[in-house]
């Protein structure tokens, strides 16, 4: 019996502490995303999007409260799934702007991870990411995850709990991008093709259609990218942008800017070719600033 | 199915459950049938052909034993016949083992170099009168027995038939300290060695590209990678098997706290280790012979251990480089180094020779050692994820000291408590079931 209660008494341990370890994780990075606070702005995006804009600079520009839920490596599909997230929550009434990040390479099905659901693991508590990992998982992950909650954090999302805590939005990317070698890839045709998939562009229209419907502009931000990768094949980088401008014509609620007329050449700002180094960051925020207050969100 | 996978996990808990059933009936038979069956499954799973492989080895050392029995008892040495069966035996090994030299489609099936030596120990047993010859039944399980079958330890048939002849010693003390062991291992498995692969992997995937420093502590972190793989791969046997009620030998005893050259070959690999004395040093004359022919001896008898882990050029520098530190330090070391200097020594020459181990190429092997050792004041690389580096390293720095706490005279014994705490640790820093290092010997 004595045997039986000291199990049971481990057991219970290790459940308390499983789930207040997530638990703190999670205020954590609920912070550091911005999902539990009542913004005007939220921006949604990867990797690219996540680098270009200082969080804390925007606000104090523009006076907006910002969300920031950026994830590396996520596809359309997910960042449906992130607005949905942010809109279902009870902190999204205050919510005016998206500003999601759109870029030439968002429409191709390779690069980004098909894995990429396992990004929301932290999240899965919520009726709908809940939904969106078990249709993407398999069963054995999907319980694994459901019920032992520290198997959701992975080192970036530890990370970022951590930063959360500590409130900590810099950018960390320092250093120049190597333009030697990003000519000799070029030149070797090493670069990833612009592919334009339709199953892709379904879900990003269906999220212009989400942010239309609750009455929410939704601003298109064409991240900068090195100019040298812009030329690789301009005739599909020309296609998807004319896309990009064709959906602002359309959409009172959509808005399209495009940052790469004025930063794609400006080496010294890129960390690779696709991201920006914290000069970068500086330049981007401060032209985002200018525009959110010409036009007049307030 | 791998020990650090929850499959695993399932599959462990039946066979306890249904080995506990029938220890209750008293049916050894139908257990040691259910127990062989469990261990083919488990191996059949990696692919069905390798059951093949397994019953070959298996049947070659009973047959081989029954040989030598008669042989014997004809009033021969068994000499003919113990040769025969070690031939038959090697033969498979060496045709997978080494067959991709002649053909690049031959690859090593996983376990095959573990359980032919373990195979081997029955046969050589008889022929030495250590052991009885037992019947089909057992060898089969002795030698496909599930813990043991894929890394070691190379156990002897005389440890192992015993247990599996009486009722198993399935009871609460056993389970815990099986699961205990086995939570340590897996600890040592996902949390140390998967991370601090990524960092090696990444290194040692273009090792030319980086700085003396940042190849130092790839080499560091190597030595505690192939360590804590290997022998969190043993505590989960040995884990697994103790919750069975079966005792197995230890395979490692915190090698890198070891105070000489010698000291760290009584601590690492301790199965294979001790088959290579039992079994071929002594075979050779052991140490009552003279001083040359007992460093011949030494000497093959580490490099048939380089060559045991592949046949590349780099294992046989690896084994040449033990077997020369182990003679050096027999000469030369008169203990008047200060112990814990002479222990840091040991443990640098060890992550030296590990570079061989790990980086394939020995040109690029070289190259590593002497950037390490030319250009070790230099900027430090961090990998990928400098947040992911440094939370490894202070993992590794934990699980160092959790080591010595377990090594010194009074050890700090592990806990049930502390047990719940490395199963979190291991969900929430550990990585998905990545491959043990030793399942490519």
């Amino acid at each position: 019996m004595k045997k039986a209660l000291y199990i049971v008494l481990l057991l219970i341990l290790f459940v308390a502490a499983d789930r207040g370890i997530s638990g703190l994780l999670n205020i954590g990075l609920n912070r550091y995303f911005g999902l539990n606070q009542h913004s005007q702005i939220l921006i949604i995006g990867h990797s690219q999007l996540m680098l270009s804009f200082d969080k804390e600079k925007l606000e104090h520009g523009t006076g907006y409260k910002v969300s920031k839920y950026c994830r590396e490596g996520v596809n359309v599909a997910d960042r449906y799934a992130m607005v949905k997230q942010y809109l279902d929550s009870p902190f999204c009434d205050s919510l005016t702007t998206i500003l999601y990040g759109v870029d030439q390479f968002m429409f191709n099905g390779e690069g980004l991870s098909a894995n990429s659901y396992t990004l929301f693991y932290p999240f899965m508590d919520h009726a709908d990411m809940n939904a969106y990992i078990r249709a993407s998982a398999s069963k054995g992950d999907y319980w694994k995850h459901k019920l032992i909650c520290s198997t959701r954090y992975s080192d970036a999302l530890l990370n970022s709990s951590i930063r959360g805590w500590t409130r900590n939005w810099e950018n960390y990317k320092t250093g120049e991008l190597d333009t030697v070698t990003l000519r000799q890839q070029v030149d070797a045709r090493q670069q990833i093709s612009i592919h334009f998939e339709p199953e892709l562009r379904d879900a990003f229209e269906k999220t212009i259609a989400l942010a239309e419907k609750r009455q929410i502009h939704i601003i298109l931000v064409n991240t900068p990218v090195a100019k040298m990768l812009n030329e690789y094949e301009p005739e599909k980088f020309e296609q998807v942008h004319s896309y990009f401008q064709s959906l602002a014509e359309q959409s009172a609620y959509v808005d399209y800017i495009d940052l790469n007329p004025e930063f794609a050449a400006q080496y010294d700002c890129f960390y690779d070719p696709i991201h920006v180094n914290p000069k970068g960051q500086e330049a981007i925020t401060k032209q985002l600033i200018v525009f959110l207050n010409q036009r007049g969100h307030k | 199915m791998t020990f650090n996978s929850f499959t695993y996990v399932v599959f462990l808990a039946a066979v306890t459950l249904l080995a506990w059933a029938s220890n209750c009936w008293h049916n050894l038979r139908w257990r040691n049938l259910l127990l062989l069956a469990a261990s083919y499954l488990f191996y059949g799973l990696f692919h069905l052909w390798f059951v093949g492989l397994l019953l070959y080895v298996s049947l070659i050392a009973y047959l081989g034993g029954r040989w030598i029995t008669i042989a014997q008892r004809r009033g021969d040495s068994g000499k003919k016949e113990l040769t025969l069966t070690i031939a038959l035996s090697l033969l498979c090994l060496l045709f997978f083992k080494y067959g991709h030299f002649v053909s690049k489609s031959i690859v090593l099936p996983v376990g095959l170099s573990f359980f032919t030596f373990q195979a081997l120990t029955y046969s050589i047993d008889i022929y030495r009168k250590k052991t009885e010859p037992e019947d089909l039944l057992s060898v089969l399980l002795f030698v496909a027995f599930f813990p043991t079958l894929l890394s070691g330890p190379i156990e002897r048939s005389r440890n192992i038939i015993p247990q599996l002849k009486s009722n198993l010693d399935i009871r609460y003390e056993n389970v815990t300290e099986g699961v205990e062991l086995y939570i340590w291992g897996l600890f040592k498995k996902a949390v140390i060695a998967d991370r601090l692969g990524l960092f090696v992997d990444e290194i040692y995937f273009n090792p030319t590209s980086h700085s003396g420093s940042t190849l130092g502590l790839a080499a560091v972190f190597y030595s505690f990678q192939i360590y804590a793989d290997f022998s969190g791969y043993a505590d989960m046997a040995i884990g697994s098997a103790r919750i069975l009620g079966i005792k197995l030998m230890d395979n490692f005893n915190f090698p890198y706290f070891a105070k000489s050259i010698k000291d760290f070959w009584r601590r690492w690999h301790i199965s294979l280790t001790s088959w290579f004395t039992e079994y071929v040093y002594i075979s050779l004359g052991g140490n009552r012979v003279g001083k040359a022919r007992w460093v011949m001896n030494i000497s093959l008898v580490f490099l048939l251990s380089g060559i045991w882990h592949g046949a590349t050029f780099s294992f046989i520098v690896w084994g040449a480089m033990h077997a020369i530190l182990y003679l050096t330090e027999h000469f030369l070391y008169r203990e008047r180094i200060p112990n814990a200097l002479y222990r840091l020594f040991v443990f640098a020459t060890v992550t030296s020779a590990w570079v061989f181990f790990r980086v394939t190429d020995i040109g690029q092997a070289w190259s590593v050692v002497a950037g390490i050792f030319t250009n070790f004041f230099s900027p430090v690389y961090l990998g990928m994820s400098s947040f992911s580096t440094l939370l490894t390293m202070m993992l590794l720095l934990l699980f160092v000291l959790r080591e010595w706490l377990l090594f010194k005279p009074n050890p700090l014994k592990r806990t049930s408590w502390e047990c719940v705490f490395l199963l979190l640790a291991t969900f929430l820093f550990g990585l998905e079931a990545h491959p043990f290092v030793y399942f490519q010997f």
